[in-house]
């Protein structure tokens, strides 16, 4: 599909919505994104991403105790056809009755108070085809949520009974890791060389079984207090990114080898909590979640054994800094750390914990009343890597929006940000909601 | 006593029992009467809001603003954005309490979470505009001076103007104004005209009132259209209030997270 066709596609569905009923709300967006890299040091590579995306949302209210929202994504990209993708990305019925809140369906959460990196939100899947590029790329989970509110507390249960992984980087990707081109030679010095030429092959990857015994479940209680927002949760269920099995075989003479790679989802458990709060004109949030993982004894060499991740952080608005523009500033503090202690290896391209020792931080410079100015960054002390990410938002009018960032990053190869410091680019878009 | 000293004396005695102008109330009189006019237990409205800036610029926003003060005196707020499409299902939910800070928070639909935010500095920009937070609190009667400055006809209504200077030091701390001017209208009590200065007494924002009506089924007089201009930028806000309805007995339930994430 051409992206010129998403435009003809949107303005036809804006005409026919206007014919619908009052109590049918159709709304969307419709978006052009351009991401050009600084440099290409991979013809074979994907160096640009050159989309068009049309989301179409539709709310209808079927009476005071129940209405139905759903939500499709046509994405076209010129540069990566293996993004482009017809995608329905929620489709769920809410109903109503009394103190009791349900929703079925294909559905997105969102648990968990801090900014930008939340431990206790396990239920959210996520796209993770460009690694630094995840706003609204949550998938939605065919699930069930009850919320029950009584006074001041929340009690909520989902129920997901089939498990959707996160996507990873195609192996085409900018982002898709480079492999090392030798390994150790186990053999060596009776045979071989210190160091042989591999190749991988990568296997589809190993899924839970479909059946009961793959229901995922997650439960939360809330509770505001005199100023104070607090939850605890508990989720039971599937990481939604796999262990990496890695097997080398080697050839007779060991002068080579393969290395097949096994992806395989494996169960764990999270028990986490959260909080917010105010201190005079800052906000005050913290997380944390402790993660209950199969290996306790740390003998697999693939799945992580037990470990703590919490981000505490603050933010705060300088008032008319410059010109009488005000500074909206977040700043948080990220600790991921082995309980029981161990001393073990964390794969770079580990998603899950990138923030180990991390500051992350958001500026955000108002320029009047319809522009801003954006700092986004990550500082990694334990890996010694980073990401900056300067941009400017601009309100055109309303219901349009234009952005332009850069990606900035950097840091030793065997760190995340420092593997991929090829990959320096400006991104731009234009959005408009309708 | 010679008759000079008792012609004074009489004439000091006229004007203690018959002052001038005895027929309009003083400034505090004519505040309590705009005070009982403007206190409801709960209120509702559509809100059609547009920006308009120095430069001609014009942004239109639309809201559902819904208000109640509770039985412990607790006053809640939520407002929710109808359009333009970037920033509908936007809430924020506001309770300020009688006995301690306040909570707020707000709801962003992209983010799908409730997020507990500072409280609101009362000289901040009301959502955008060119009001600010505390151009929508209820008046305090005892935080303020109230002087009678005269009668004034305005777009062929009869006012007072009364002239309020803030004494509270608490109020002093928070508001931007150094003075108000107001002019209260003799017949409804609504402030149809008001002149905000600063503390170096320069005009700052300036309000005009305008389609004064009856809320249907009350006694109660609102303004359905407002304009705020900012006199130093140029800027100015226009409110046209539509479906307004007054203590219609809206439940507490109304101004919790619950209905902040769920608009409905």
């Amino acid at each position: 599909m051409k992206l010129y066709l998403l435009f003809i596609v949107t303005i036809a569905f804006v005409l026919v919505s206007n014919l619908l009923v009052a109590q049918t709300q159709i709304g969307g967006f419709v978006e052009y994104d351009n991401i050009t890299y600084f440099n290409i040091y991979d013809e074979e590579k994907i160096n640009a991403r050159n989309q068009g995306i049309l989301q179409l949302e539709l709310s209808h209210s079927i009476n005071i105790n129940a209405d139905v929202f759903g939500s499709v994504e046509i994405r076209e990209d010129q540069a990566d056809q293996n993004r482009s993708r017809i995608y329905p990305r929620e489709a769920y019925i809410n109903l109503y009755f009394g103190d009791f809140d349900f929703r079925i369906g294909k559905q997105v959460y969102a648990w968990g108070r801090a900014d930008g990196f939340n431990p206790t939100d396990n239920l959210t899947v996520w796209d993770y085809s460009d690694v630094l590029d995840i706003e609204g790329e949550e998938i939605g989970q065919i699930s069930a949520l009850v919320q029950y509110y009584t006074g001041n507390w929340i009690f909520e249960a989902a129920l997901v009974p089939s498990f959707t992984e996160s996507v990873l980087p195609d192996q085409a990707s900018r982002w898709w890791p480079e492999f090392p081109g030798t390994i150790p030679n186990p053999a060596y010095p009776e045979q071989g060389p210190e160091f042989v030429p591999a190749q991988y092959t990568f296997n589809d990857p190993d899924l839970p079984d479909e059946g009961h015994e793959s229901t995922q479940y997650a439960l939360r209680v809330s509770y505001m207090y005199r100023g104070w927002d607090f939850s605890l949760s508990w989720f039971d269920g599937y990481n939604d990114l796999p262990a990496f099995y890695n097997t080398p075989q080697f050839n007779t003479s060991f002068t080579r080898a393969e290395v097949v790679i096994d992806p395989v989802y494996y169960r764990w458990r999270a028990i986490g909590g959260d909080f917010a709060t105010t201190f005079g004109g800052f906000g005050v949030r913290g997380e944390a979640a402790y993660f209950i993982t199969e290996n306790w004894d740390g003998t697999d060499p693939a799945i992580d054994t037990p470990y703590l991740q919490y981000v505490l952080g603050m933010d705060y608005t300088f008032r008319n800094v410059i010109a009488g523009n005000d500074l909206f500033l977040i700043l948080e503090w990220a600790h991921d750390y082995q309980i029981p202690d161990r001393d073990v290896t964390i794969d770079v391209m580990n998603l899950n914990r990138i923030f180990r020792k991390s500051i992350l931080s958001r500026a955000e410079l108002s320029l009047g009343d319809f522009a801003a100015l954006t700092l986004t960054g990550v500082m990694n002390f334990e890996t010694d890597d980073w990401w900056l990410q300067p941009g400017i938002e601009w309100s055109v009018t309303d219901g349009v929006e234009l952005d332009a960032r850069v990606d900035l990053l950097g840091g030793p190869d065997d760190s995340l940000f420092g593997m991929f410091d090829d990959n320096k680019r400006v991104q731009f878009r234009a959005k408009y909601s309708f | 006593m010679n008759l000079v000293r008792l012609a004074i004396l009489l004439v000091g005695i006229v004007f203690i029992l018959f002052p001038l102008n005895s027929q309009d109330p003083t400034g505090r009189e004519i505040m309590e009467k705009y005070k009982e006019q403007e206190l409801t237990n709960d209120e509702s409205a559509e809100i059609h809001m547009k920006l308009i800036r120095s430069g001609g610029r014009v942004r239109e926003r639309e809201v559902r603003m819904i208000s109640k003060t509770d039985e412990e005196e607790n006053r809640k707020l939520l407002i929710r954005f109808l359009s333009p499409a970037d920033v509908a299902g936007t809430g924020f939910l506001s309770i300020e309490y009688s006995d301690r800070d306040d909570d707020n928070w707000l709801y962003l639909p992209a983010l799908r979470r409730v997020r507990r935010i500072a409280s609101q500095d009362k000289t901040d920009s009301f959502v955008g505009t060119d009001f600010t937070y505390e151009d929508f609190d209820s008046e305090d009667l005892d935080a303020y001076d109230y002087t009678f400055v005269e009668t004034e006809t305005i777009n062929d209504t009869e006012t007072w103007k009364v002239e309020a200077i803030p004494t509270d030091p608490e109020k002093i701390e928070e508001t931007a104004y150094g003075k108000r001017e107001l002019w209260v209208s003799k017949e409804h009590a609504v402030v149809v005209r008001a002149k905000h200065y600063d503390t170096d007494d320069v005009l700052i924002k300036e309000l005009r009132s305008y389609d004064i009506r009856q809320v249907p089924g009350t006694e109660t007089w609102r303004p359905y259209r407002m304009v705020m201009e900012d006199v130093e930028s140029g800027n100015r806000t226009e409110l046209e209030l539509t479906d307004i309805e007054i203590d219609q007995g809206i439940p507490d339930d109304y101004f919790t997270q619950r209905y902040l994430q769920r608009g409905r």
